[in-house]
């Protein structure tokens, strides 16, 4: 393995980008991969699908025979990447041939014991196929890999691809069904529900090992190509491979430099003699006078930078009390070194700045704490609208749907009715003495208007004594039937619900059938009405 | 409020007919409860609509009991029955009747259609295409089959018990408003109590070879001359100006309800009374009160309005709308 000849860059990477990084490696190999590992699970899903053939009735047992066996297969792909990239064209068939040979080293473990557990095994596999460790050194080796969150990656990555198998699986279902079911099922799945049933259907068994295999061929080269860059990333960041790249490559660049270094120099002189030549006929400058005559040069008239102000918080460390005049001497020299400006850790940097700049910086400070005033008020403002709008439309969603809410429908309900059908039933509206007037009216010949008054009298005992809850909408029935139910809760005595009932009956006959009782009739039903209605009446009063 | 009478033209119904006519109504409706297990208030509600002279709707799948509820019916007064199961490719000729050619005669004859008889039971009318339904048109409102230009009177008493699918289903054809409007009820017929199922298997396993409940048991206790003349007495039935107005109002709530698209019509106040006046008989009275007004309203006015499509969205149903309808409807007080 040379990993200056890798194909992708190193650098340290998480894991969650190493396995990502194997996306984009599966991309620029994905004809080859996909081709190894479609040459090997092909044939595998056709003896499956033979055997779904021979005996339906096993067709789970061929479906996890697939299943089983396919960590075998995804070694064609791993040899195919593992071989891209470290710049080694590999073909598809190429992989197929070397595929016998790279089944060594966790073929057992992946076939018996381990393969339902085996979520993680893409980063395991390299350590087999690639590096050929065994027995306790590959023990050894998964256990260093795994560490730092490596190999939890693998298997959570690992269980996102089996979910999304299966989700394919269920998606390639769903669409066949979808087409093939009956236009009555609106459930696509119910054609593959009797992959439960005692009488398997052949066809639908061999739809499911499909839409297994389907998803299974797009799949497994994902999981293979990630958990090898995620093993590539793990084992980069161990032996710091990024470096040792970095130093290769600076490395060949001097050897390159002292291959070519003599026509370089040669190239130099050359260059340096021609320019030599040249300045010979170019007058001297003068400043380079005095130089030529070997006179002191004097100062130039460049003009002299203010040296920079120290910080003012600068401090020297805390010291500890001197334990030796030496240290005192010591100090002090540290103190000189240390005050040199190199070692303060600060910088001069010089800028034009405009004399009007602080004028107008205190004028936008002003302005700006003008607008933040303003913005402030209207900033308050649109809260206090938002707040009411929103308070608005939430009163406007619970009255809209107000029906929606049983207690809005019961607090309706439970509210006590003045008035059924045109009769007031308030107990003001009622003569002092319901019996006499109602006698009295029915002597003067008028008679609905007795019966009238003593049935609204009747109602008006029951709404406000009882509390009898009626509506507008009740007729007599449902005023008498209301009535019944507050006899079964105890709310009404037997007593006052016949009376009830006889005023009712003689109102209904007089008012819809001008059926008219007799007198005695009456003047019994008024007073079985005053030895109930009206003795409660006085003991409410 | 006055009491003047809807029907003071009408001679009054003396007690002994009233009470004959009673008794007559609750046995009829004995027996059909004998056969039909359950289903108290449907039973109830056909039983009316007989009286009443109507049709009836019924809506509900299958295997309630809707043609042994026929049967019954069919039975206690000796009537015809006939039933049609309405499908897709049945022709008005194959419900009405057609005229046939001779040949020894040289002649037309008719073939009467299964239309004739007393009671006619239209299975799944929903199954057929409109121009099948509205062959019953004619029929449902002239109680005459017309073939080749020549009128045929039904046999009095007829009535037509429809049955449709709930229109979720496929393959089925709304029935066309006009043929709505004939109906005088719509009935649904839901399933029975864990009780009453229990008892409807014990009946039908019962020394029984088929798995069908029967009619043999239901006795026949009068002619159909008889359920003519409950019908004319029903037409007499009295009906108060002010109960009359209720109806008027109810039938007119509908029309400005929130949540209807689409309010009853005026032949929804006839039918409303109507009905009304049919339960008042059912109840033993010979006037109608407010009562039979606000029962007979949901059958007789569901199938008459149209749900608004957001109340639809809401998943307001016809009858949760006219319930409310009816419970804000202010009841009169004579």
């Amino acid at each position: 393995m040379q990993i200056d000849k890798l194909q992708i860059e190193l650098r340290p990477r998480t894991n969650a980008q190493a396995l990502d990084l194997g996306f984009s490696l599966l991309h620029s190999h994905a004809g080859a991969a996909y081709m190894a590992f479609l040459a090997l699970w092909l044939p595998l899903v056709a003896v499956c699908a033979v055997l779904t053939l021979w005996l339906p009735e096993l067709s789970w047992a061929w479906l996890i025979l697939a299943w089983w066996f396919k960590p075998l297969l995804e070694r064609a792909p791993l040899y195919v990447l593992s071989r891209q990239v470290f710049g080694t064209a590999v073909t598809w068939q190429e992989a197929v041939r070397a595929w016998p040979g790279q089944l060594g080293g966790g073929w057992f473990r992946l076939i018996t014991w381990g393969r339902p557990i085996s979520a993680g095994r893409g980063l395991w596999q390299p350590v087999w196929q690639l590096e050929g460790a065994r027995g306790g050194v590959a023990s050894a080796r998964r256990s260093a890999l795994g560490k730092n969150g490596t190999a939890s990656s693998a298997v959570w990555f690992g269980v996102v691809c089996a979910h999304l198998e299966f989700v394919l699986q269920l998606g390639a279902l769903g669409f066949i069904g979808i087409f093939a079911a009956d236009g009555k099922i609106g459930n696509p799945f119910m054609l593959f529900a009797n992959m439960v049933s005692d009488t398997p259907d052949v066809l639908t068994e061999l739809l499911t090992l499909g839409a297994f295999a389907l998803s299974t061929a797009l799949i497994a080269p994902v999981y293979t190509a990630c958990c090898f860059t995620l093993y590539l990333n793990r084992r980069a960041s161990m032996e710091a491979w990024d470096l040792e790249i970095k130093l290769r490559q600076i490395k060949r660049p001097q050897a390159v430099r002292a291959r070519g270094a003599a026509p370089v120099s040669a190239l130099l002189v050359l260059a340096g003699a021609g320019m030599l030549l040249a300045l010979a006929g170019v007058p001297a400058p003068v400043s380079a006078a005095p130089a030529a005559s070997g006179k002191p040069v004097p100062a130039q008239a460049t003009p002299v930078r203010p040296p920079c102000e120290r910080p003012k918080d600068m401090r020297l460390p805390e010291r500890g009390p001197l334990q030796a005049p030496e240290q005192a001497r010591i100090r002090q020299q540290i103190d000189q070194v240390y005050a040199h400006s190199d070692l303060r850790g600060y910088e001069c940097v010089e800028s034009w700045e405009l004399k009007e700049r602080d004028k107008k910086k205190e004028i936008k400070k002003e302005e700006r704490k003008r607008s933040s005033f303003d913005m402030n008020l209207i900033a308050s403002i649109l809260k206090v609208l938002f707040i009411a709008l929103a308070i608005g439309a939430v009163a406007w969603v619970l009255y809209r749907y107000r029906h929606h809410f049983p207690s809005f429908e019961r607090a309706a309900k439970a509210r006590v009715a003045t008035e059924i059908g045109g009769l007031n039933i308030r107990a003001e509206s009622l003569p002092p003495d319901v019996t006499t007037e109602v006698r009295a009216l029915w002597a003067r010949g008028e008679q609905r208007a007795a019966l009238a008054l003593l049935y609204r009298a009747t109602l008006s005992r029951l709404v406000t004594e009882d509390a009898l809850a009626l509506r507008q909408g009740n007729t007599e029935g449902d005023c008498l039937r209301l009535a019944r139910q507050a006899v079964q809760r105890q709310q009404l005595s037997s007593a006052r619900l016949e009376v009830a009932i006889g005023a009712t009956s003689l109102w209904l006959g007089g008012a819809y059938a001008a059926r008219w009782p007799d007198d005695d009739t009456l003047l019994a039903c008024c007073a079985a009405w005053d030895a109930q209605f009206g003795a409660l009446r006085e003991t409410a009063a | 409020m006055n009491d003047s009478t809807a029907t003071s033209a009408a001679p009054a119904i003396t007690a002994d007919r009233l009470n004959q006519a009673i008794g007559i109504v609750q046995r009829m409706r004995e027996e059909i409860r004998s056969a039909v297990i359950g289903q108290q208030a449907v039973v109830d509600q056909v039983l009316a609509c007989c009286l009443a002279g109507g049709h009836v709707l019924i809506e509900g799948v299958p295997g309630l009991g809707k043609t042994l509820l026929v049967k019954a019916l069919a039975k206690t007064f000796a009537g015809d029955f006939s039933r049609i199961q309405f499908t897709p490719d049945l022709m008005p000729a194959d419900v009405m009747g057609h005229a046939v050619y001779d040949m020894k005669s040289q002649s037309f004859s008719v073939r009467r259609g299964p239309v004739f008889a007393h009671l006619l039971l239209a299975d799944e009318i929903n199954r057929a295409p409109a121009k099948t339904q509205s062959s019953l048109l004619e029929v449902m409102q002239e109680r005459q089959v017309t073939i080749e230009g020549e009128s045929h009177q039904l046999p009095p008493p007829f009535m037509v018990l429809a049955t449709q699918n709930p229109l979720e289903n496929e393959g089925t054809y709304p029935l066309p408003e006009a043929q709505l409007d004939r109906f005088l009820i719509k009935v649904r017929i839901d399933y029975p109590t864990v009780d009453e199922e229990e008892q409807m298997l014990r009946m039908v396993t019962r020394d029984r070879v088929g798995d069908g409940l029967e009619v043999s048991q239901v006795a026949t206790l009068v002619k159909p001359e008889t359920i003519v003349a409950l019908q004319q007495l029903v037409a007499r039935i009295r009906v108060d100006d002010a109960v009359a107005a209720y109806a008027v109002r109810l039938v007119r709530a509908t029309r400005d309800w929130p949540g209807i698209a689409i309010g009853a019509g005026p032949r929804g106040c006839i039918a409303l009374v109507r009905m009304a006046r049919a339960m008042a008989l059912t109840s033993g009275r010979d006037y109608v009160t407010p009562d039979d007004i606000k029962a007979a309203a949901l059958p007789v006015l569901r199938h008459r309005i149209a749900v608004s499509p957001e109340s639809e969205l809401d998943g307001l149903s016809s009858d949760e709308l006219l319930l409310g309808l009816i419970e804000e409807v202010a009841a009169p007080r004579g």
